[in-house]
């Protein structure tokens, strides 16, 4: 728990620097200094289930309270922020499975335009996935205290080393902008890591007035090097469950170089002093490793002078279909209900239900203080294990727990100072 | 001299606490003597000139009762713990009484504005007023003085020296129209005595939000900029030094700041240099390139936007844009984090802004309409809000 004071205590110090950090002046002209941050405190109430607020989060609330959540500093350095060719580098301070607290280049990119309704960059990049692709760290441009996890944890990989380039144009009653990046990542796990060897991601946004709508497509070609796992699958396929197909099946389902897609829709309405956004999203891909999905959230804000309260819907629901593992003949029953069991893991049917509300307050200027409850239900499977967003232990045969049962839900309550400079 | 003593309730509440403070002395005279010469040095000798009008002046039964200048001086003297002493004087009597040393001190002036600046002692700036050529509806509407033709008469006020103005006064381009009063003034466009006239923006935007259907046309010209101060004169009965040090620090506890805001609320207005082809905007069309929806100017070019802190802002998100300060910045902080806009740069004074503005190609930013300076243009002015909540004193001396 140590660590998770550093960044709290830097935070302050930030926010702090911030209102002196100079805005005017020679310096100003050519080199732009930006920066976000949020000091989160969390807890969940299970004490069987463990919740974190960001799957790459190293540690878990189980019934805690944990600062080391949402918490987070940021600094964006732009050089020649008014001219045509631009330099923009995010540097990302946050709690990471891996990194820990170790400060990361989240964006590098040069940036040209060579008009106004043109843009093409090289380097780090935002994929732009979903609507908040670009700002889902800055918690602060959101009312709510994080991108809902139901569509945002089903794609872990938020940014590429590669090309992309923005258009935008005015067209009917509105504009169209379209967004296109092509690109490699690598995303390391606990685990081991996963490359993706190429990705390419369009997203068409068009936006009238108050309106904005936006459509998303991406694919991205993986090679997921997760000996670990891949070493459970080979013992699957060597029939030590007294599986007579899980060498076959798997073959087919299961290759560890694999191709993925997701589509996403969005919509936005800002009307007033209320809003509405809600998004779709649906995974596809050819290897169980990336289970099929299908996502959504809904969100409903309304704005009281500083106060902003909002309530939120959200689900998610893999649907992989089954593998079909098949046991010898004369094999125990213990055999056979083992297999369906590890069928039934492998379709990672950990599809869930989210209720959100909160209360969002504008408490001083560049800041807000959020206050969140979510109540987390799994609507698929509750007894099989699941390490993620949420964490539960597996019963045997996946894992060996042997205490009590998940009910299957649990409550977060969440208190965020989100802030920019 | 043509003098004669305000009679308001704060002088009589000045009264009140004089005779307290006479009838405490009476009791101490055995003990501390003191000298006429000492008592009356206690005394702020101020003139309130017939011509000022509202904000700066508010006038009863001839008296003045309220206003920028009045609320300063008064600020001034109880900090300072000063009587203060009122003269209501015509415009053309005020330089007449300080060299007669009837005046301790002189508010709402500039040092271009006298002939004799030397015979002074100069506050430090108090905050900026902007004199502007304004039209009424069916006047054709002006961008540049050398649109108007020769010999057009412009509505001005008896007394009053316009900097930026005088030398087209002088040799014959333009001819002065005086009334003595800027109120006078004001209500003489509406009558289309002068289709065009010259004022300072806080008593325009007085006079429009307390004269429903006043006809004037919405565009304004530029002309002059300079700074409010206080003069002191040297001939006057109270240490320049002391009065210099009270106005530093009214200023530096913002009650100046709070006075003007007391009478003139922010008037933000957009602003790009004189010399930039744009025109007009819409309000449509700043909202779209201040909220990132738009990125290039009406007739091309991107535009560089900025804006000032403070009070104003608040006044240009509402008017303008139809949003929060917290809904801006949530939006801003979106442009700045995704890299896919840029956030209007943030400017803490007028004066850097105004430098940026003339520096920077295709500059939009809005200012505060007494902060405009004839090297700048306004490409958008809101309309004017509705009256001030409080009831006001007759306008006008």
């Amino acid at each position: 728990m140590k660590a998770s004071w550093i960044v709290p205590g830097l935070l302050l110090l930030a926010a702090g620097l911030g209102h002196t950090a100079p805005e005017e002046g020679e310096l100003g002209e050519w080199l732009k200094l930006d920066g976000f941050g949020t000091l989160g405190a969390y807890r969940s109430d299970d004490p069987v289930a463990s919740m974190r607020p960001d799957a790459r989060n190293a540690n878990a609330s189980l019934r805690d309270w944990r600062l080391d959540g949402d918490s987070q500093l940021s600094a964006q350095l732009t050089l020649n922020p008014n001219g045509a060719l631009r330099l923009v580098w995010q540097v990302l301070a946050k709690d990471d499975i891996v990194l820990r607290y170790r400060p990361r280049t989240e964006w590098l990119y040069l940036d040209y335009e060579p008009s106004v309704n043109l843009s093409v960059h090289i380097g780090r990049l935002a994929l732009p996935v979903f609507m908040l692709s670009d700002t889902r760290n800055v918690a602060y441009a959101q009312t709510n205290v994080r991108p809902y996890s139901s569509l945002y944890h089903l794609n872990p990989i938020t940014k590429v080393d590669g090309l992309g380039a923005a258009w935008r144009q005015p067209l009917g009653p509105g504009t169209l902008s379209l967004d296109w990046v092509h690109g490699q990542a690598k995303v390391d796990l606990s685990t081991g890591r996963v490359k993706a060897s190429a990705i390419n991601a369009l997203a068409a946004q068009w936006k009238q007035g108050p309106w904005s709508l936006r459509l998303g497509r991406s694919d991205y070609r993986l090679d997921a090097q997760l000996p670990g796992t891949l070493a459970q699958l080979q013992a699957l396929a060597s029939g030590a469950t007294g599986c007579s197909n899980c060498a076959s099946v798997l073959a087919a389902r299961a290759s560890p170089q694999l191709r993925a897609a997701i589509t996403t829709a969005g919509l936005n309405l800002e009307q007033g002093v209320w809003s509405f956004s809600s998004e779709w999203m649906q995974r596809r891909s050819d290897s169980i490793l990336v289970a099929d999905a299908d996502a959504w959230y809904a969100q409903l804000s309304r704005r009281f002078g500083a106060f902003t309260p909002f309530i939120g819907l959200g689900r998610t629901r893999f649907v992989e279909a089954p593998l079909g593992f098949k046991t010898v003949a004369g094999a125990p029953p213990a055999a056979e209900a083992a297999n369906k069991a590890f069928d039934r893991f492998l379709q990672s049917a950990n599809g869930r239900r989210s209720w959100q509300a909160g209360l969002r307050w504008d408490c001083a200027e560049n800041m807000a203080l959020k206050l969140h409850v979510e109540w987390l239900k799994n609507t698929q499977e509750i007894r099989l294990g699941q390490t993620g967003s949420v964490s539960y232990p597996a019963i045997p045969p996946i894992g060996t727990y042997r205490g009590p049962a998940w009910d299957g839900q649990l409550r977060v309550l969440s208190l965020n100072l989100d802030f920019v400079f | 001299m043509d003098i004669q003593h305000a009679h308001s309730p704060a002088d009589a509440r000045l009264r009140c606490r004089r005779r307290k403070g006479l009838l405490s002395l009476a009791l101490l005279a055995a003990a501390v003597p003191m000298t006429q010469a000492q008592a009356q040095s206690r005394v702020l000798r101020v003139p309130a000139v017939q011509s000022w009008s509202a904000p700066y002046a508010l006038y009863r039964d001839g008296n003045l009762v309220g206003g920028i200048n009045h609320d300063i001086v008064q600020a001034l003297a109880e900090h300072l713990n000063l009587g203060l002493q009122t003269l209501v004087l015509p415009r053309t009597r005020v330089d007449g009484a300080v060299a007669a040393g009837d005046l301790d001190l002189r508010c709402h002036l500039s040092q271009d504005w006298v002939r004799t600046p030397d015979t002074y002692s100069w506050s430090p700036p108090l905050f900026e007023l902007a004199s502007v050529l304004a039209g009424h509806d069916s006047a054709v509407p002006v961008s540049a003085l050398d649109q108007l033709h020769r010999g057009q008469t412009i509505g001005t006020v008896l007394g009053f020296v316009y900097p930026g103005l005088e030398e087209r006064f002088s040799d014959g381009r333009l001819r002065r129209d005086d009334t003595f009063a800027v109120d006078r003034n004001l209500q003489k466009l509406k009558l289309i005595r002068s289709p065009y006239a010259v004022a300072d923006t806080r008593e325009i935007d007085w006079h429009l939000r307390h004269n429903p259907g006043h006809q004037f046309a919405s565009w304004r010209l530029p002309i002059s900029r300079t700074d409010y101060r206080c003069a002191i004169p040297r001939n006057g009965r109270i240490e320049p030094s002391l009065l210099i040090a009270g106005f530093e620090r009214l200023l530096a506890s913002g009650q100046i700041e709070r006075i003007v805001r007391k009478y003139s609320p922010p008037q933000p207005v957009l602003v790009m240099a004189a010399n930039s082809p744009v025109q007009q905007l819409s309000r449509q069309q700043i909202s779209a390139l201040f909220l990132g929806e738009a990125l290039e100017l009406p007739g091309g070019g991107r535009p560089a936007l900025a804006s000032l802190g403070g009070e104003l802002r608040q006044e240009f998100f509402t008017q303008v844009l139809e949003k929060d300060a917290a809904q801006l910045k949530a939006i801003w902080s979106r442009m700045t984090f995704s890299g896919r806009g840029r956030a209007p740069r943030e400017f803490s004074t007028a004066a850097a802004l105004r430098a940026w503005l003339l520096s920077t190609p295709n500059a939009l930013a809005f200012l505060d309409s007494s902060n405009l300076d004839p090297r700048l243009k306004i490409v958008y002015a809101p309309a004017a809000a509705a009256p001030l909540a409080p009831s006001t004193p007759r306008e006008g001396g």
